[in-house]
């Protein structure tokens, strides 16, 4: 089983920067950094940063909500490697309820997925899409399917424990 | 929702659902925790993990829900008569227990969604605050103790939440280095501490109300903190006055102060 905590005011930030409008792009991405424990029942990864990709950092194509270059990328490599931090993708879909994946976001996170664990391998580092309200998170490793996993629980925590998936 | 939780329904259309899937642990099974453990089996939490190290003696019986005296003289371990209520009230519970030092099963208590401390020290109460914000997860402390006031037995009591981001127990106050240092000087000259089974029952049902408003969300109230006191002579429940003068966010834990330490 595999569990994703993190503060509240972190989901906020999340939401606050992921809604906000791009110049050209349909969405926006970040990367959420993560600690890594081992409990009983599996993993449970703690959620402590948010690192937002920045406007310039997109690319003009229109098959995808959103597109960064390899600068970005290496941002997110270089958390990874330097925090040995579980590193998420994080995207928003603008609705209410339980998000998933799209076929698009399957993808592209195959493509992404090796680039952390290959810097980083002794974590798991993932995928979360956020709803308004829910999230849904997958996690790749060395140690999983190459497909991924479900994360099974993320809660928040703050002004009471929301679960939010 | 099933037929036993429907007197509770008003938590609303998800509690079940939401008590059922959680984790909470018990740290300290004896007049609090023992209380504690009963009612959080009578609201439906479906998982609880349990820590203690001690065994039942006639000097608990006075106070710790479910021992009998067939248990102490079989000096039962407390989490084993813990999770024999627990799962006499609600079977389908998963009830893990670890009759041990909390920090010698800390990974287990990671898994906990709550913790809640029936601890008889302040500095034991500092070692699991400090472990299990690392952990971004809530804390509940209750306890009581008694004092002499105009020769007179003077009950008090305390239930504190600790939540990650939110002020904790010495931002309230509740943790001092000159309390830490009064309680290091008496080590082991305190004995055992006046303890009775009614104010630990009202600190246990004050704290098992936080655990469901934490995980239901049922009076939509937006709280960080909670710092009651308990006058158990007078049977009155107060807000503590530091929780008006605590800062809104922590000044001794970092939000990004997350995880197993790097040593």
């Amino acid at each position: 089983m595999i569990r994703l905590r993190m503060l509240t005011t972190l989901v906020e930030a999340m939401r606050a920067d992921l809604r906000r409008p791009h110049p050209f792009a349909y969405e926006r991405i970040g990367f959420l950094c993560c600690k890594q424990s081992r409990v009983p029942s599996g993993y449970l990864l703690l959620g402590y940063r948010y690192v937002a990709i920045e406007d310039d950092r997109y690319l003009r194509d229109k098959s995808v909500g959103a597109r960064f270059d390899a600068t970005a990328i290496r941002t997110g490599m270089q958390l990874a490697l330097t925090e040995e931090a579980s590193v998420f993708h994080v995207h928003i879909h603008e609705h209410a309820g339980l998000p998933r994946m799209s076929r698009v976001d399957a993808r592209e996170m195959q493509q992404l997925m090796p680039c952390f664990v290959n810097v980083c391998p002794e974590r798991l580092h993932g995928a979360l899409v956020m709803s308004v309200d829910q999230a849904y998170a997958r996690v790749w490793g060395t140690a999983l399917d190459t497909s991924g996993v479900d994360v099974s629980r993320i809660t928040s925590v703050g002004d009471g424990i929301k679960v939010l998936s | 929702m099933t037929d036993q939780y429907t007197r509770q329904s008003f938590l609303g259309s998800k509690s079940a659902e939401l008590l059922q899937n959680a984790t909470i642990a018990i740290v300290g099974l004896g007049g609090g925790g023992s209380h504690v453990a009963q009612q959080l089996a009578h609201v439906g939490i479906g998982r609880v993990l349990l820590f203690d190290p001690d065994r039942l003696e006639l000097s608990n019986l006075n106070r710790l829900i479910g021992g009998t005296a067939a248990d102490v003289g079989a000096r039962a371990e407390k989490v084993e008569i813990a999770r024999r209520m627990f799962v006499a009230i609600n079977p389908a519970a998963e009830v893990h227990t670890y009759a041990v030092q909390w920090q010698l099963a800390a990974d287990a208590l990671r898994e906990a969604d709550v913790v809640i401390s029936c601890l008889d020290s302040y500095a034991a109460r500092q070692d699991l605050e400090v472990s299990v914000r690392r952990f971004l997860t809530p804390l509940i402390d209750i306890g009581m103790d008694v004092h002499l006031v105009n020769e007179q037995p003077h009950m008090t009591g305390q239930v504190i939440l600790s939540v990650p981001g939110g002020p904790c127990f010495r931002c309230l106050g509740f943790l001092t280095d000159e309390n830490l240092r009064q309680e290091a000087e008496l080590y082991g000259a305190a004995g055992g501490r006046p303890q009775v089974v009614w104010s630990n029952g009202v600190l246990a049902s004050v704290a098992v109300g936080l655990v469901v408003e934490l995980l239901t969300g049922w009076q939509r109230r937006r709280f960080r903190a909670e710092y009651l006191h308990f006058d158990a002579n007078e049977h009155v429940i107060t807000h503590s006055p530091r929780l008006e003068y605590a800062p809104k966010q922590c000044t001794h834990f970092a939000a990004d102060f997350v995880g197993e330490p790097v040593l």
